[in-house]
This record gives structure tokens, sequence and C-alpha cells, in this order.
């Protein structure tokens, strides 16, 4: 199942996500939050098309079906609005191209969440490629301000994947 | 529409020809990944492709030519083929054979081809086995100065040396007399190993007042193979091609289907399949011509066969890839009218120095018979990084006249500010009684000095 993400200024990227209704809520909720305009998404035999029309609606359409749905506040976490970052944090960015993965094995816990304080060459994360599991490790000492990626996303050559405070 | 030959195709090329590469995969219901340096984020074919992978900082051997980056980018994205577009790994068979090895499609012949026929000793050993003429001189490449001045001697000089491996035409050199020829034998050696890590090099006769002829051949998977006729690519500078066009002028008929029908015959016997040229020098007096080498890929000048024969090669070579067998017999393809393409490098004029920088301005000419393959756009910054040709404008008109006469009236109108380019130089080609004529050979732009008006020989 592959998403595709257009906006006026944003890249084109490739996510793996699995979709069941609930998501549906989540992704209305966080088009109608973002500067995305349009948003396609298609399964085999199953296409939704979301586009923003007014501030705040979207539109839902599905197969031949149109509904316009207005989503209500929530306490959901979603991704925030582009932000300042000052100029003290470390960008930490990847030296290859491959797939981001947080934790060591899929049982294990993440190596780093957000908040944690790390020392540095800790291992933050492993970027696969071609089944080699490189581990990026920390540029310098500090506190995780951001996680940039999700879990088995695919990272470009410089794509930042960790915010650090290196005051935190 | 029916099934598409592949879902995704990654393209492991930028500029023009990944754009055109782009655009035959959205006509056939492809996706499209584009991969691109840091320098390239704002370029045209990122832009129109499906998605986009960065792969690596700006310098072509760390991000282009950077394969484990390329191949990293594939995987993630899932695509199940690469089209390697010209110049970087297009002729490389390591490439080709990782691509292979990974279950992905690399779209062009077989690792088995481009060994044979991208090495040029290997590929006039092909054409000697089934009696294509070949250039005076050895099929073998050599290594040892005192060998290479005895089959020097008997082809006869002056003696043209070139590597066995790359292209291009780096690393040629002529030698006009035998005294001179272990200096030089140990200087191309010199230079061709540090260019292509291979320090053999082919000894051939040099023909002088000849023209480049080259033929269009495509193969498919199920031993068809057809040709789509002839270019003549003899406007050259230091070896660059600047100006191809189709048919030749001057060229006879009979001496076009000779070269033709030994083309196809050399593809044949190596069971070649995917796109490939296979290139000649003619010599039009004596009514002769000689096997130079192969490409084993998608030309430069791919458009002037388009034109001329109303066929779409890329989407051809991706379906050929996929499988489908060729979409055409020989008896349906025909070369009609005259199509000329200029090639548009940033360049300073007078210095032959790469120019590049900021689009300030920017319009195509257009309409009937005029088409502009190009990854330009006005606000587009072309890099310092890579090679100058920014732009193909490939017309068609109904004979050699017309097409030249069009092709001035296009010219005159693109609008490229910002950067400097070779158009003027084309203007004053296209303008010459010689190139107007057909007298001309690849020699033509060394002879005639275009600037002054006055003829060096």
């Amino acid at each position: 199942m592959r998403t595709l993400l257009r906006a006026a200024n944003e890249k084109i990227r490739y996510e793996d996500v699995s979709m069941n209704i609930n998501d549906i809520e989540t992704i209305v909720r966080i088009l109608s939050q973002s500067d995305i305009a349009e948003l396609e998404l298609e399964q085999e035999g199953t296409r939704l098309h979301l586009v923003r029309r007014a501030a705040g609606q979207v539109v839902v359409q599905t197969g031949t079906q149109e509904a316009s749905y207005t989503p209500a506040p929530t306490g959901l976490s979603l991704p925030a609005p582009k932000q300042e970052i000052p100029d003290s944090y470390v960008k930490v960015q990847s030296p290859i191209v491959g797939t981001f993965y947080r934790r060591p094995s899929p049982d294990s816990e993440p190596f780093a969440k957000e908040g944690d304080r790390v020392k540095k060459d800790d291992t933050l994360c492993i970027v696969e490629a071609m089944k080699l599991m490189n581990e990026i490790p920390a540029p310098c000492s500090g506190k995780i301000e951001k996680i940039c990626l999700t879990d088995g996303q695919v990272v470009e050559f410089g794509e930042v994947l960790f915010i650090i405070n290196p005051e935190g | 529409m029916s099934e598409p030959p592949f879902k995704k195709v990654l393209i492991a090329n930028r500029g023009e020809i990944a754009v055109r590469i782009i655009r035959a995969c959205h006509e056939l219901g492809i996706r499209t990944v584009a991969v691109h340096s840091t320098a390239d984020v704002e370029a045209l074919h990122v832009k129109l492709a499906t998605e986009s992978v960065c792969i690596g900082p700006a310098l072509a051997k760390d991000s282009y030519l950077n394969i484990a980056s390329i191949m990293s980018a594939a995987v993630a994205t899932r695509a199940d083929a690469i089209h390697p577009g010209y110049g970087f790994l297009s002729e490389n068979a390591a490439f080709a054979e990782i691509c292979q090895s990974c279950g992905i499609t690399f779209i062009g012949p077989s690792v088995r081809n481009m060994r044979i026929m991208g090495d040029k000793a290997r590929a006039r050993r092909a054409a000697d086995k089934v009696g294509v003429p070949t250039i005076p001189g050895n099929s073998k490449g050599m290594v040892d100065a005192t060998e290479a001045l005895e089959v020097a001697k008997k082809a006869g000089f002056p003696i043209l040396l070139k590597a066995c491996a790359g292209g291009g035409g780096r690393g040629m050199k002529i030698v006009q007399d035998p005294s001179e020829f272990r200096n030089a034998f140990s200087t191309a050696q010199r230079e061709v190993e540090a260019a292509f890590g291979d320090p053999h090099l082919l000894v051939e006769k040099y023909l002088p007042k000849v023209r480049h002829i080259e033929v269009q051949i495509a193969g498919d998977q199920h031993h068809n193979l057809i040709h789509l006729g002839i270019r003549d690519c003899s406007i050259q500078r230091r070896y660059q091609k600047l100006i191809e066009e189709a048919p030749s002028i001057g060229l006879s008929d009979s001496l076009r289907a000779r070269i033709q029908d030994a083309a196809v015959e050399l593809g044949k016997s190596v069971n070649y399949s995917s796109l490939g040229t296979i290139e000649f020098l003619a010599d039009l007096q004596k009514d002769e011509f000689y096997f130079i080498e192969m490409n084993t890929r998608l030309q430069v000048e791919h458009p002037v066969t388009e034109m001329g024969t109303d066929t779409d090669l890329v989407k051809e070579q991706i379906r050929i890839a996929a499988g489908l067998p060729l979409s055409h017999e020989q008896s349906e393809v025909s070369l009609t009218g005259h199509t000329i393409e200029v090639r548009i490098n940033a360049e300073d004029p007078k210095r032959q120095i790469p120019s590049p920088g900021l689009i300030t301005s920017y319009h195509p000419p257009g309409g009937h018979g005029v088409r502009v393959d190009s990854a330009l756009y006005s606000g587009y910054k072309v890099p310092p990084y890579y090679d100058s040709l920014v732009s193909k404008l490939i017309v068609r008109g109904r004979d050699r006249a017309t097409c030249i006469q069009k092709l001035q009236v296009a010219l005159d109108e693109y609008i490229i500010e910002g950067i400097q380019t070779n158009i003027d130089l084309h203007r004053k080609i296209l303008a010459h009684p010689d190139f107007q004529s057909g007298n001309f050979h690849t020699k033509f732009l060394d002879t005639v000095n275009l600037f002054s008006d006055e003829v060096n020989n």
C-alpha cells in the first residue's frame, strides 16, 4: 500500500502505511492542519483521493462517492507545523540512502526517543541499505528534540533524521 | 490502457535525457523515481518524476556514478527496473550485473553484449567474424609499443590511437610519422589508463576525409532485430558531436544499404537485444565504409531517428526490456523527410569552456516539425558539475534545404539568457555553403574558421 503526498512545495515522499477507517480520519486531520493540498492513496482495488477545498474542510472521495468531512478537534498528536529550529541545535543527517529503523530489531526498544539524553557516538538509529544495517551515531551529546522520520521510511542522502539540542 | 511493462522505473541519470525517459515512462503508465545529487534539487527531472531520492553530494562520482547509492534508492523505492540513460553508468557492465543480481531489470542490452561490443577490440573481432569491413589496423588491444609500431607500419601512417575501453572521443591521438610513434603511444597509454583504468590501445589507420555514419538498431529478446536508418554525425569538434542528421547528404543508396545491412548482420551475429548504435566511417569518394565501434545504449541523437521514422525509441527500449516483441517489422520502418539536430551547450563560444549559471530568461521555439529536448527553465541554475549539453533542438522538414531553413528560424526564436551557449556557432555552421552543399567531413569544424570567415587548411 503506497501513499503519495503532493503539495506545492513538498517533495514527493514514498511511505508504506497500512490503512483502515481510523487512519482515514487521522489522515484527514493531518491534511487539514498542514499545507498539503491534495492526497492520493492507492491500495489494490481502492483509491482514496483527498482534496482541500476550503480552510479546515476536506473533501473525501472513495471510488465514486463524495462526502464532505470537517474534522472535529481531538487530542490526537499530529505533526507540528513547520517551526523555527534554533541555530545551536544540531541536525543529524543521513550519509547514505536507505530505510530508517528506530530499533535494532522489530521486538526491541528504539535506540532513542524524543526527550532522551544521548552521548556523542551513541547509536541513534539504523539506516538499512541493501540488507546492510548502518548504525548512525550521535554527532554530539545532548537532548533529542525531534525524531524526523517514522519507522520504515525511505531516507535520502542528507535527510535530517534527528534534531539534537546540545545544551539539553 | 493495457498493463504497463513495469510498475516503477528508476532513472539513473539527469538533465534532458532523464526528462525524456520520465516522459516515456509516464506515457506507458509507469511510475518514476528520479535520483539526484544535492546540486540537482531543483532540476526539472526531479520535479517531473513521481518520486525522487537524493543520492549524494554534487560530484558525479559521489552521486550519479555511485552504484551503491543508486541501488539503495532502487531497492528502497521498490523500483522494478532502472534506465541508465546515456553516459554515467549506461555502458557499465558491472552495474548491469548488480541490477540483475538484485532482481531489478537493467533497461539495456545483456551484460555479455555490453562486455563484447563495449570493448572496441572485441567489437572489431565480432565485425571481422561476419565480414563487416574494419579500418586497417589491429583487432587486438595493444600494450607493447614495439608490437604496436609493427601494426601501425602495416596499416600505413598516419595512425589513430584509441582507448579500447571508454568512449566519448577521449584518449584519441593522431600520429603522423613513425618517428613520433613511441612517444605518442606511451603518452596515450598513460592518459587512457588514468581515464578508464585500462591501458589497452587500438591502432588503426587514420582516415582524413570521411563521414561519420551510424546505424540505429533495435533488437528484442525474441531474436528480432531491425535497423531504423542511418544518422550522419560528421559535424564534430574534438570528437564531440555537434550536429546530427538523417538521411546523409551525398551518401549513395547502395552505400547506405550496405552500411545498414552490415549493422543488422553484426547485431544479429551477437544476438543483440535492446537499442544500440553501430558507428562507421564512410569514404564517399571511394564508396567504402569501415566499422569503428558500437554504443550499447540509447544515444544522445536518438530524436533524429524518432522524428525521421515516426517511432518512439525510448518507449520501445522499455518495452524490449520487459520482454515484449518489437513494435515494428523492418518493412514498416522508413526514414522520410530530413531531420537535423543541433546540440546546444552551455559554453563560452570563444574559449569553449563550460558556462554554468542562472537562466534569467528562457523561451524555446516550437511549431510544425520543431522539437526541443531540454531540462532548462526560466530561473533554473545550470550547475557546474556536469557536462555542458543543456538542450537539443531537432527539426524535421520535407527536404534538407527546408529543414535547414526551419532550423535557422527556430534558432533565431530560441532565447536562453543568463548563460552563454553555442547557438551562434550553429547559426554559422548552418549558413556555411559547404555544410549546405554536403561538402563536409568529420574534420569540417577543424578546417573551417567560422568566426572570421576564413578557411584554414
